[in-house]
């Protein structure tokens, strides 16, 4: 059984914290839990692009016809869970705004390159710049970081 | 004449106050219940058949109403279609009801044949049945316009639920022949019905709550099917404290909220299926096609939203949303005063003659309004019954003129709006003009002339474009799907309103900005401000205002455990998150120092917490704690990075 304590905290920290491997197996299908393997593992499996299913080289209206495909089956109002929609949303609003995109890119070049050294002073890197080196991280959008 | 009993309730029993998260028991317990208990205690029986029905449905499926909003896809069978959400829109002066039939959206109509039926109840002795207020939907009476002005009915609900006596549009009611008393108290108002000639107190909740218990009857008689599920139009503006009321009102009359949708979002939806229908009409099935930016401006009698969003492939993106209090009572006022400059002074003592010729007044005044719609000048013969008659001409410009300030508000949330949405006029393909004040034509100049078109966009019906997109929205939300594909499509809703938390210094720093996408969740570190802080408020607030007085206050709880440090050290994590029903949560913790470890158990509160009083809560807080229990914001770039 989960236990409150990490079940809620996986599920608004997710997004943030990388939490110890949980040993609840049964968290896997829990929609919640999609962010953050997601997040956990963002430097590995999916891009941006992955996430929204287009190539690299999409054009800003593929990557809105994009979204507005995926919404309409991972929106809540369709039946889907609130983690698969921010999912979907997070990588459009950044793909969508031309400046955050590019800086995406710059960072998607980088980390392939950083990937094998990564592993090596991840640990370190975290204890005294999260800023600069949270694995697939940038500059934090929040004061723009709206629906458009 | 019956005795007036004074310890009539204001009570509902136990179950119809609680709040939200037990709805769905309270629910159930209507629903497995011949007796319907009404707000004000007294009992309405409920139709056999519909009882038969209802049991029968909580027998086979107990947790129908308790199940989540996020309603799954994959029931397709009939028994969704009973669960078919339908959409309701409670407008200040006039309501509407509507439902998806299975292939189009359908209005419905009351005996009298009416699709918008006047907001109101009618509070009245009757000495066969009780007293049993009765509203404007009622199938029995048809109330005239003179009657509900007499002060015996309750009206504009709207503009007066989820207010403080101290609100200016509280004070502004005081004009309507009803009593609205205010101590100026920062608690909830105080209004009365006259009831056999004693003003009977009674609350807007309820009040709303009686007149929604009547449109669920009616629905119900019409559907051969009980209602649980409703998607309920609101305005922009209303804030978590006000929507909240209105749920309230919503559990007290035995529905269930599946959705309370800003009503330019909803007409926003209404426009998607539309450009929807017409390019695959065009195109075939084509998929997304091309994108259409439109601007919605929606002005009712209470409450004016302007709104942008863009549409392609059915699914709609409200990129701005932009209201404000102001509407067709604003504009009847300010023509009240212009008539008769010493209004106030004329009609404070209440007594009955005095109600009567003010509510003469008001009809009149209505009238010629609507006349000038169409005409440049308006000739107004009332005689107000006290000796008085008026006997004058309005003209169209004596009109734009004493409502000058009206249009200058519409004007600014229609540039706030395009500014939030990053557009300019000539970004926006379609202006969608909506709501019974969008016919003054200073009211369509100004707008069209904002957004630089000769025309506005054709084929919705000013007074029902909000009530069908909210019966699409219920029939989507509630999992309904249509084999021509006329229900594919969404509306990606987004806070109006900012959501944060107060800092050190009483200033507001929002976590969730105006204008975000929902679902939304958002989190940000703050520190203490004081050394060895081991504890900390999280004082949540709503609003646009950089300090914590000018937003509202949702609620506040404290994050204990933080580990001793210095100030300025430890990092507190708050996260909001916002659901697709809109159900803010907001979760908070220490975190262990230099980790991204939670030191101990997080909180996770529902907003709001608050009921009444909330002015003082705020004001009890500081004088208790000072800035002891204070947080602060930590510079941008230590912030934790999005995580994509």
């Amino acid at each position: 059984m989960v236990s409150p304590h990490s079940l809620s905290s996986s599920q608004f920290l997710g997004l943030r914290v990388a939490l110890p491997a949980r040993p609840n197996a049964g968290a896997a299908v829990s929609p919640r839990s999609l962010t953050v393997a997601a997040a956990l593992s963002s430097s590995a499996a999916s891009s941006l692009y992955e996430v929204l299913g287009v190539p690299a080289s999409a054009s800003g209206q593929e990557i809105k016809a994009a979204y507005r495909r995926l919404a309409l089956e991972c929106h809540p109002d369709v039946g889907a869970s609130a983690d698969q929609f921010l999912r979907v949303h997070a990588a459009y609003s950044t793909l969508s705004d031309p400046d955050k995109r590019a800086d995406y890119d710059r960072r998607l070049v980088d980390s392939a390159a950083a990937a094998a050294a990564a592993a090596l002073d991840r640990r370190r890197r975290w204890t005294y710049s999260r800023s600069t080196s949270f694995p697939c991280g940038g500059r934090r959008t929040w004061e723009t970081d709206q629906c458009w | 004449m019956p005795l007036w009993v004074p310890v009539r309730s204001q009570v509902a029993p136990a179950a119809c106050l609680s709040p939200s998260p037990e709805a769905p028991r309270a629910l159930s317990l209507f629903s497995s219940s011949s007796v319907f208990p009404l707000p004000n205690s007294q009992c309405l029986v409920w139709r056999t058949d519909l009882l038969v029905i209802s049991s029968f449905r909580m027998a086979e499926q107990p947790y129908m109403v308790a199940s989540d909003s996020e309603t799954t896809g994959d029931d397709k069978s009939q028994s969704a279609f009973h669960d078919l959400a339908i959409g309701i829109e409670v407008g200040t002066s006039k309501c509407s009801i509507a439902v998806w039939n299975g292939a189009q959206v359908e209005l419905l109509r009351n005996t009298r044949k009416q699709k918008a039926m006047r907001s109101y109840v009618m509070f009245k002795d009757d000495t066969s049945t009780g007293e049993v207020p009765s509203g404007g939907a009622s199938n029995k009476t048809a109330y005239e316009e003179k009657e509900i002005l007499s002060g015996s009915a309750i009206f504009n609900m709207k503009r007066l639920i989820g207010r403080a006596d101290t609100d200016p549009i509280v004070h502004a009611s005081k004009n309507l022949p009803f009593v609205v008393q205010t101590l100026d108290i920062g608690v909830k108002p105080f209004i009365a019905a006259l009831v056999n000639n004693v003003w009977r107190s009674t609350t807007p909740e309820e009040v709303l709550a009686i007149f929604l218990v009547e449109l669920k009857t009616m629905a119900e008689v019409q559907l051969k099917r009980p209602i649980r599920n409703v998607v309920l139009t609101i305005p922009v503006s209303f804030n978590r404290f006000q929507q909240i009321r209105v749920e309230r009102a919503c559990t007290m009359a035995g529905l269930h909220v599946l959705r309370l949708m800003p009503e330019p979002t909803a007409v926003a939806l209404l426009y998607a299926q539309q450009q929807q229908q017409q390019q695959q009409s065009l195109h075939g099935s084509m998929g997304s096609g091309c994108e259409k930016v439109a601007l919605i401006f929606n002005m009712g009698a209470g409450y004016c939203d302007v709104a942008t969003t863009a549409t392609a492939g059915g699914v709609s993106q409200i990129k701005a949303m932009q209201g404000c209090t102001l509407g067709g009572e604003d504009i009847l006022k300010n023509v009240l005063y212009h008539l008769l400059p010493n209004f106030d002074s004329l009609y404070s003592n209440r007594d009955m003659n005095k109600i009567r010729s003010m509510g003469l007044l008001r009809i009149a005044a209505q009238d010629a309004i609507h006349r000038l719609s169409t005409q440049s000048s308006v000739q107004i013969n009332v005689d107000l019954g006290d000796g008085t008659k008026m006997q004058r001409v309005l003209h169209q410009s004596e009109f734009e003129e004493v409502n000058r300030n009206v249009f200058e508000i519409c004007e600014k949330l229609i540039k706030l709006c395009l500014a939030d949405s990053k557009l300019a006029a000539e970004d926006i393909n379609d202006v969608i003009l909506v709501g019974g004040c969008s016919r003054i034509p200073k009211i369509r100049s100004l707008v069209l002339g904002l957004c630089k078109k000769e025309k506005e966009y054709e084929g919705m019906d000013a007074l029902e474009a909000a009530v069908t997109g909210a019966a699409l929205e219920g029939a989507v939300a509630s999992g309904i799907t249509d084999p021509s594909g006329s229900l594919d499509m969404l509306t990606i809703q987004a806070t109006p309103l900012s959501l944060g938390i107060r800092v050190h210094g009483g200033g507001f720093v929002p976590i969730i900005q105006r204008n975000t996408a929902i679902p939304a969740r958002k989190s940000m570190i703050f520190t203490t401000t004081q050394d060895g802080q081991t504890e900390a408020l999280i004082v949540v607030y709503e609003g646009e205002g950089k300090m914590v007085e000018e937003n509202h206050l949702m609620g506040y709880f404290k994050v204990t455990a933080i580990p001793l440090a210095p100030k300025g050290t430890a990092e507190i994590s708050v996260c909001m998150d916002i659901d697709a029903a809109n159900t803010l949560r907001v979760f908070a913790g220490a975190m262990m120092l230099g980790t991204d470890r939670a030191n101990s158990p997080f909180f996770e509160v529902r907003m709001p917490t608050l009921d009444d009083a909330h002015g003082w809560c705020a004001q009890a807080l500081v004088k208790t704690h000072g800035s002891a229990l204070d947080l602060t914001t930590i510079p941008k770039e230590l912030q934790p990075q999005k995580v994509q």
